[in-house]
């Protein structure tokens, strides 16, 4: 009895733990890969998602404050400096404040600096519209309408991507309530606007130029904004060479890890007249 | 005893599995989840820019001098809500437009200076020769079966004579 069992033992221990370990392998191998494609999908899947969603926050974000471009409430008179293309100028308030809170924020729309081009509008606020592109709003001793001079209406935005303290691409902006910079979207690489200009007054935009090449900036009507947004982490398997245009003069090109993608929208302004 | 041992065996395995397939059902939960979001926010975006569009060309095909016109007549309140059958009201991929808008009078303001348009000197804001009165028209749509909606307000300044302005010659 007890020496029958024992051979039995021995024979388990050799043989059958062998083949035992090997399918166990096998086994082991099928459900890792299963799990290790299954993850790598399930991160894939997310990272593009934040993309795509970055994307979409971009336009609707920029959209909303170009639409705005030049409103100049009631009084309705047309305005020569609704692009921001030198000094921002700061006014008094009815109450003695500055409307202007940090006029050092601002630069000159610029075409394909580092990281593409910069653009910056005013708009007039009033009851109706009141908040720059950072959610501060325009006090209302100094929106239009009330006894403050016009000048001091003006709200002032501008946009410009740069790197953060992490290193990640960011777009920025700067409104005329705010006192520094803010973060507006992450993973932003590089930003381009042209502007449709109108050149026979038909109200209609006849060609569509990069901001050095623009003629006759009060015939600007509407603008076409393309943004390349990248994923926050590097998920792809390997490297891969890719080249992205944004507009006619600029062509991005990357060969690295990292998911990236071109969102395009055209803004009609509204309140140009 | 041997048999015992090869069942346990053979339980250990079933318990591994199991336990494996539910952590993948978990992923794949997961990601049907977020793509099930992603489909809910592309739909959000696209009402979003449906009704924007919908308000767009209600505006367009409000803010002339016919409903102006009909809005100064109006009396009491000066007001003219523009009928249903003249503004979009169409079928859209994933709904139908249902759009309204109406012109009110709003009052007196000092005429904008107007860039290219010839005028005479004595007719010109500055002269004093005109005046404008402000109408406003508020348009919005919404797309049926969601809750998008957009409202939009376009002002028209129109050119009139002066208030206290008396014939002569």
């Amino acid at each position: 009895m007890i020496v029958s069992r024992q051979s039995k033992q021995s024979g388990l221990s050799l043989i059958e733990l062998m083949v035992g370990m090997i399918i166990g392998l096998f086994i082991m191998v099928g459900i890792s890969s299963v799990y290790v494609g299954n993850k790598r999908s399930n991160m894939t899947s997310n990272e593009l998602t934040q993309l795509q969603d970055n994307g979409r926050a971009v336009l609707q974000l920029l959209t909303d404050v170009i639409q705005h471009t030049a409103y100049t409430s009631t009084s309705a008179a047309p305005v020569d400096d609704m692009f921001i293309r030198g000094a921002v100028p700061t006014s008094m308030c009815s109450d003695g404040a500055d409307s202007v809170v940090n006029t050092a924020l601002f630069s000159p729309l610029a075409n394909n600096t580092t990281y593409g081009d910069t653009i910056g509008v005013m708009y007039m606020g009033d009851d109706k519209l009141a908040i720059d592109c950072a959610s501060n709003e325009l006090p209302t001793t100094c929106q239009f309408g009330g006894t403050a001079a016009t000048a001091a209406s003006r709200i002032y935005n501008y946009f410009s991507v740069q790197q953060n303290a992490s290193g990640t691409p960011v777009l920025m902006c700067s409104g005329s309530r705010t006192n520094a910079a803010q973060e507006v979207a992450e993973g932003v690489e590089n930003i381009q606007f042209t502007y449709g200009e109108d050149i026979d007054s038909d109200g209609i935009a006849d060609r569509y130029v990069n901001s050095t090449s623009v003629t006759n900036w009060s015939g600007v009507v509407s603008v076409n904004i393309a943004v390349l947004v990248r994923s926050l982490a590097p998920i792809a398997v390997s490297k891969s060479a890719k080249s992205y245009q944004l507009s006619e003069d600029t062509i991005v090109t990357s060969d690295d890890k990292y998911l990236r993608a071109v969102f395009t929208s055209t803004v009609r302004l509204r309140n140009v007249l | 005893m041997k048999q015992g041992s090869y069942k346990k065996q053979q339980g250990v395995v079933l318990i591994w599995a199991l336990g494996i397939l539910l952590v993948l059902t978990l992923l794949s939960v997961s990601s049907v989840k977020i793509s099930n979001v992603n489909t809910r926010v592309a739909g959000n975006s696209m009402a979003s820019m449906m009704v924007f569009q919908g308000v767009e060309s209600t505006l367009s095909k409000t803010a002339n001098t016919n409903y102006i016109h009909q809005a100064a007549i109006n009396t009491p309140g000066r007001n003219k809500a523009v009928p249903t059958s003249d503004l979009p009201n169409e079928a859209v991929s994933g709904g139908s437009l249902a759009s309204s808008a109406s012109v009110a009078y709003i009052g007196y303001a000092p005429c904008p200076a107007v860039n290219g348009i010839a005028m005479s000197t004595n007719a010109s804001p500055s002269a004093g020769g005109v005046t404008c009165q402000i109408y406003q028209v508020d348009a919005e749509s919404r797309l049926r079966g969601t809750g998008a909606k957009a409202k939009h307000l376009l002002g028209i300044a129109k050119i009139v004579p002066p208030t206290n302005a008396t014939l002569s010659n």
